[in-house]
């Protein structure tokens, strides 16, 4: 399953950075394998909606399930229309909250 | 001919300059545009005869038509709409964020396929009335309020600047500040009074003022409220922008006590209402001397 | 770490003094001046040592003026009149909607974004300092007032400090509603007048609505005491905590003439109201 993960670094012992528009890093992976590509967030420094536009590229890009701290309600929205669950992770590398995701761990967010 | 009242620093006393002028005046159409906080209906305490929402216009989709292209969601400078497009199960949907839209409308007029409409979108109301002929004085009223949970004022100025009556002397009370919705309430004004205070933070603040009205290009003058004595720095800074100082209300326990019960200044002391006169001539002859 | 923001409503109540003296309150802090309009706090703060940014705001169309074929087409259209029979774009007017530069025949508009202020990072004697200067007619959008906070809130956690005092806004538009967005207690300070009683109500219906823990503070409480009354049973009757009430005092307007903060200008009764006020924020207790 393809995943984006919201990253302070580009390693999967990268600790999952907590916010979603104006995360540092965008890591997209695959669930089972752990390939993917990590990307710099090119859009954290704009003015407003950045939520909103990140999660649009990520339906573009055709993600699955989204990992993060927390989300705005904006950008919930976008993931929630597009049938993408978002889940909370809580102080966890990357790799952690990969495998918590697939125990079931994790708490699922964005939902009314 | 439209006089505006506005300061830098917030608390300085516009609104008390704007509804004593208002009230010395004759032919006087009122305009509230502090729609965040319109605090001068407690001092000119008109009857309400009538309102109206302030609406900013927004997008609405056709989604029969859409095609889900994205392009109007490209083309939000705000980031006010979203795509999704269609899922395995045929329809897509558009997104419109409210809090987000500036009501420009560049989404409908640049959509191929025609399949938006603007509509409009309550933000905030515009009421308006007549402070009753009695033996003193009847002015006419308008002001905006923005609704709880809004986030642009602007679009409320603007509503309430429609309702502006040109033939009648029209006295505009701004927001406080230097930004976007000082201009929207001052940007045709003939002439802003700018009110300060004999304060550090006063000074400051004029000194921004200033700097907006020059950038503007409205002449303007100076009222020192609660003055104190200590203007010297004050003046200096006029001086300096060859501002006049219009008048000084000097601090007085009494003028405290009314304003904290919204009774205004010219009603606790009637020896101003000379002054707001003798301020209305100067105002006219520097007016006369532009043109 | 605790967020704590002062705003009002109505301007002109004490916002920036009260904010600068529980300032100077010792404890591990960092502060930020969240009034970016009309930015006070640096006055009785004195910041040192303060690294510059430029900050960019939105977008604004710059018109090329040796493509431009004065074809008139971005004047017709544009909805804020904006753009001047010379073909220049008025930047007070322009909302920055991009329109011009998608109609424009010959590409001659291209959108770039403006600077609209400058933002520091500063040291006082009390702490951090997060402030800002936004250029005069400049859109408030709430950008510039977001990253004051966000920076300050960045350096509070890699400080480990307690605190984070934010001075507001006045109104309850963009720049106000960014400077509640996430803090744990909104402290309204306002004074015993009809003006600010409305402004009271009105700013705490924001707070109200964003879900924003708030308590008020009564300056000038001795103005009118029937109308400090009120705003007790206001208060009270809405679920905003009474943090305290303070006399008039020309102690006040001296120190800000001095530029100290209250708290050091002197120490009698008026700064022990002060110290239990901040005693009483620091204990607020989320439910």
């Amino acid at each position: 399953m393809k995943i984006c993960i919201t990253a302070e670094g580009e390693t999967l012992d990268s600790p999952v950075d907590n916010r979603f528009g104006r995360c540092q890093y965008l890591q997209i992976l695959d669930s089972e394998t752990l390939e993917g590509t990590c990307e710099e967030n090119a859009l954290r420094d704009g003015q407003g909606g950045i939520g909103i536009q990140v999660a649009q590229d990520l339906v573009q890009q055709g993600v699955e399930t989204v990992i993060t701290g927390n989300m705005g309600p904006n950008a919930a929205e976008v993931l929630e229309i597009a049938g993408i669950p978002i889940y909370a992770a809580d102080s966890q590398t990357v790799e952690q909250a990969v495998e918590d995701l697939q125990q079931g761990h994790l708490r699922q967010i964005g939902l009314e | 001919m439209i006089i505006a009242v506005a300061s830098g620093k917030g608390g300085t006393g516009k609104t008390t300059v704007a509804t004593s002028l208002a009230l010395t005046l004759e032919n006087v159409q009122f305009l509230d545009c502090d729609v965040e906080e319109p605090d001068a209906r407690i001092f000119l305490d008109p009857q309400i005869a009538g309102s109206e929402d302030a609406g900013l216009l927004m997008p609405e989709i056709d989604e029969a038509i859409c095609d889900w292209c994205g392009i109007c969601q490209e083309i939000c400078q705000f980031n006010a709409l979203a795509v999704i497009p269609p899922l395995d199960d045929g329809a897509g949907k558009v997104l419109r964020f409210d809090s987000l839209c500036h009501g420009c409308g560049a989404c409908s007029r640049l959509c191929p396929e025609r399949a938006i409409t603007e509509v409009p979108k309550k933000i905030g109301t515009v009421e308006w009335g007549i402070r009753s002929r009695d033996s003193w004085v009847e002015l006419e009223f308008v002001q905006g309020t923005l609704d709880i949970g809004q986030a642009l004022s602007p679009p409320v100025i603007e509503a309430v600047k429609r309702h502006r009556n040109p033939e009648k002397m029209v006295i505009v009370d701004a927001p406080p500040g230097t930004s976007c919705p000082v201009i929207a309430a001052v940007d045709d004004a003939d002439y802003c009074i700018l009110v300060t205070e004999p304060t550090p933070f006063g000074l400051h603040d004029l000194t921004l003022a200033i700097e907006l009205m020059e950038k503007v290009g409205i002449p303007s003058g100076v009222i020192i409220n609660r003055s104190n004595n200590r203007d010297a720095e004050i003046k200096e800074l006029c001086a300096e922008h060859d501002i006049p100082v219009l008048l000084r209300i000097p601090y007085r326990q009494e003028i405290a006590a009314a304003y904290a019960r919204g009774i205004p200044l010219i009603s606790v002391c009637p020896e101003f209402e000379e002054k707001f006169r003798a301020i209305y001539e100067t105002i006219q002859q520097s007016c006369r001397e532009v043109t | 770490m605790r967020q704590v923001a002062f705003i009002s409503g109505k301007g002109g109540t004490g916002k920036t003094v009260l904010s600068g003296a529980l300032s100077a309150i010792p404890k591990k802090q960092v502060i930020a001046d969240c009034d970016v309009d009309a930015a006070n706090l640096h006055l009785l703060l004195h910041p040192e040592r303060s690294e510059q940014y430029p900050f960019a705001g939105g977008n604004k169309p710059v018109i090329d003026p040796g493509i431009c074929i004065k074809c008139g087409i971005c004047r017709e259209e544009c909805r804020y009149e904006a753009i001047t029979p010379e073909f220049r774009v008025n930047t007070l007017r322009c909302e920055g909607c991009g329109l011009c530069s998608h109609l424009c025949p010959v590409e001659a508009v291209r959108m770039e974004p403006q600077q609209v202020g400058e933002w520091y990072r500063s040291e006082t004697r009390y702490g951090p300092f997060v402030h800002a200067r936004l250029g005069v007619g400049q859109e408030n959008s709430g950008k510039l007032t977001s990253h004051i906070k966000q920076t300050a809130k960045q350096i509070a956690g890699e400080q480990g400090a307690d605190y984070l005092l934010v001075d507001g806004p006045p109104g309850i538009g963009c720049p106000l509603i960014a400077t509640i967005a996430g803090i744990d207690l909104a402290v309204i300070v306002t004074e015993p007048t009809l003006s600010a009683i409305h402004d009271l109500e009105r700013v705490s219906g924001v707070t109200h609505h964003f879900r924003v823990h708030t308590g008020v503070i009564i300056n000038k409480y001795d103005l009118n005491e029937e109308l400090t009354h009120h705003i007790e049973s206001f208060s009270a009757e809405h679920g905003i905590q009474i943090l305290g009430k303070l006399p008039f005092s020309e102690e006040v307007e001296h120190s800000v003439i001095q530029g100290i903060p209250l708290i050091e200008y002197s120490r009698n009764s008026f700064t022990d109201d002060l110290q239990d006020i901040w005693h009483k924020i620091s204990a607020y207790k989320r439910n």
